[in-house]
């Protein structure tokens, strides 16, 4: 599957950097995502992944370097301003409030009303769970009662509403953190099938995982880091999980292919 | 690998066997949940049926009409306690905000008019409430530690100020209040009843109110979801002052006086209530229905066992052992439910 060059990248980072104290965690990072590219970014622990998706998504600022999302630059102070444009992150702890049900959850800071005064607003808990059973249907998410608190869900099934609610906004982009590292093997393949379904809507992904089943299995591209570089760039459908591998450990090809 | 291979099977697993499994599951904690709520609802129906059946003067509708009235300032601080404990905090200075309202209406009450004395009292509660909030929201200190510190500094205040002593004299007009009934229903029990039915209706059909138990339940997530969870915080603990206010001066219409040592051990009967209804201090779930029916629990045993002429100094043991009672039904619950 390949992406079509000739469309405006939806996003691009050009030298982006960051350092803690005397850590460079990333250096010049150049990277190019198309709309509608699923991108796997994988690489080992402290590669420089999760500064990336950080600064992509608002929660950290690059000390240098610039970010270009949807045709403008951006500088976001917080996540709420990467969610503006578009971005939305599902964080690995989910970030959903257990003793809320779903409609709750899903409609969070979002909420619909009937009549508007700051926090005194009336809530329209119908249109809510109206609009909950659509969006959950379009993103593929299948939930038994809308009215059933988090806390008493699986872990698929919160991963299926944390992605919901990230998908049902208008977003452009959605950073998925390492979503089925917590997972069964069935409740991963119904995450899966929610990516999945995220292609078919034409939603770009960046998807965290050190899962190179999973990755190739759902992703277009793959970005390999290392040691706060990107190593490599390469399509899903024109490479190997060997290469893959090798990228990330950053050791030769034929000496990863004996050791599999 | 091809993605088209893999792309069927997953989805049939979605479809038949999660929904099943997780439904009986969703009913399971459903069920828990209530038994909570009602367990503690069906021990408050078991005590005053059995005392009404055992004791004449228990159930007589002065005595029943007197549960109602000594409860209703504690009930009324405890619905501000709820909002508080819902959003994750609660807050030790309720006593002393309350018995500083009193006694600064009372005294404003002598020679400055009744508006201007409700006004003064009730800016009290909300004042100190708002910066409770702004302790634990912005500077993050934790609430046990801020609410200590302002109950003490409230406390010494009112004592320089009032050199320990009660204020008298107040106008008429207080006890006027205070002991005015509509139909059999006196004054307080109404005021308990409007600020138990706002709460209610706050936490039931609002913004802040749905925001109050995201914050109590995961306070990060919600920050990250975009609601201003500092603001929420502070609201609570804003609302819980201003009741506390209240409370302190529905009790100047009870006595006439303002009595700077009132309320010395309000909070915790406040949390008290709360607690044995079922709310947890962790925050996030419980209401205010479930306050009330600690109130009333926590009064019509203490009712009860003057009526039996137990020994006063049971009462604290008792109100104890229905605390542990609550905490170990919703321990127990709680781990249940998972």
């Amino acid at each position: 599957m390949t992406i079509q060059e000739r469309t405006q990248p939806l996003l691009s980072v050009r030298r982006l950097s960051r350092h803690y104290g005397g850590v460079q965690a990333l250096t010049d990072l150049d990277l190019d995502l198309m709309p509608d590219e699923h991108a796997a970014v994988v690489g080992d622990n402290g590669a420089g992944k999760s500064t990336f998706v950080r600064m992509i998504s608002g929660a950290e600022r690059p000390d240098e370097g610039t970010i270009h999302f949807d045709s403008e630059d951006c500088h976001f102070k917080s996540p709420l301003e990467a969610r503006a444009v578009g971005i939305e992150t599902v964080y690995q702890d989910l970030s959903l409030a257990d003793d809320l049900d779903v409609v709750d959850n899903l409609f969070l800071g979002r909420e619909l009303f009937h009549f508007k005064l700051a926090g005194l607003s009336i809530l329209n808990r119908r249109a809510m769970r109206r609009r909950s059973q659509e969006l959950l249907d379009e993103v593929g998410v299948r939930i038994p009662s809308l009215r059933g608190k988090i806390r008493g869900m699986s872990g698929g099934q919160r991963q299926g509403v944390a992605i919901a609610r990230a998908a049902g906004w208008g977003s452009k982009l959605i950073i998925l953190d390492e979503p089925t590292a917590a997972l069964g093997v069935r409740e991963t393949a119904g995450v899966e099938t929610i990516v999945r379904g995220l292609k078919k809507s034409g939603t770009a992904v960046v998807m965290v995982s050190h899962n190179l089943r999973q990755v190739f299995d759902l992703m277009d591209t793959v970005y390999v880091f290392r040691r706060g570089r990107m190593v490599g760039k390469r399509e899903i459908a024109s490479t190997t999980p060997q290469e893959i591998v090798a990228l990330i450990t950053g050791v030769d090809d034929s000496l990863t292919t004996a050791a599999l | 690998m091809s993605k088209t291979e893999l792309e069927k099977p997953p989805l049939e697993h979605d479809e038949k066997s999660e929904p099943a499994k997780s439904f009986a599951m969703g009913r399971s904690l459903w069920q828990s949940e209530n038994l909570f709520k009602y367990t503690m609802a069906a021990l408050l129906v078991v005590a005053v049926a059995g005392m009404s059946i055992a004791s004449p003067d228990f159930r007589s509708q002065g005595n029943l009409i007197n549960i109602l009235q000594q409860n209703a300032i504690i009930g009324v601080i405890a619905c501000g306690m709820t909002l508080m404990i819902i959003s994750g905090g609660f807050d030790l200075s309720v006593g002393s905000v309350a018995a500083a309202s009193g006694v600064l209406a009372g005294a404003l009450s002598i020679h400055n008019g009744m508006v201007v004395a409700l006004a003064a009292g009730l800016a009290v509660g909300l004042g100190t409430g708002i910066f409770n909030g702004l302790l634990i929201a912005k500077a993050k200190i934790n609430p046990f530690v801020a609410t200590l510190g302002v109950q003490a500094v409230v406390q010494g205040i009112l004592y320089v100020k009032t050199e320990a002593k009660p204020v008298f004299g107040l106008p008429q007009a207080w006890s006027d209040f205070g002991f005015y009934t509509i139909g059999f229903v006196p004054s307080t029990v109404v005021v308990f009843a409007f600020v138990a039915l706002a709460c209610w209706a706050l936490l039931r059909f609002t913004l802040v109110g749905k925001h109050m138990y995201a914050v109590g339940s995961n306070r990060e997530g919600t920050r990250r979801s975009g609601v201003p969870v500092d603001r929420v915080v502070i609201t609570a603990f804003a609302l819980g002052g201003l009741f506390a206010a209240v409370g302190g001066i529905m009790l100047v219409t009870q006595s006439n006086t303002g009595q700077p040592s009132a309320g010395a051990t309000w909070a915790l009967l406040a949390i008290a209530a709360v607690v044995v209804g079922g709310t947890p201090l962790t925050g996030g779930s419980g209401g205010i229905g479930s306050t009330i029916i600690g109130a009333l629990l926590l009064g019509v045993m203490s009712n009860a066992l003057n009526i039996m002429s137990v020994s006063p100094y049971w009462q604290p043991a008792a109100t104890g052992f229905l605390i542990l009672l609550a905490v170990g039904l919703e321990r127990f619950r709680a781990t249940g439910a998972r």
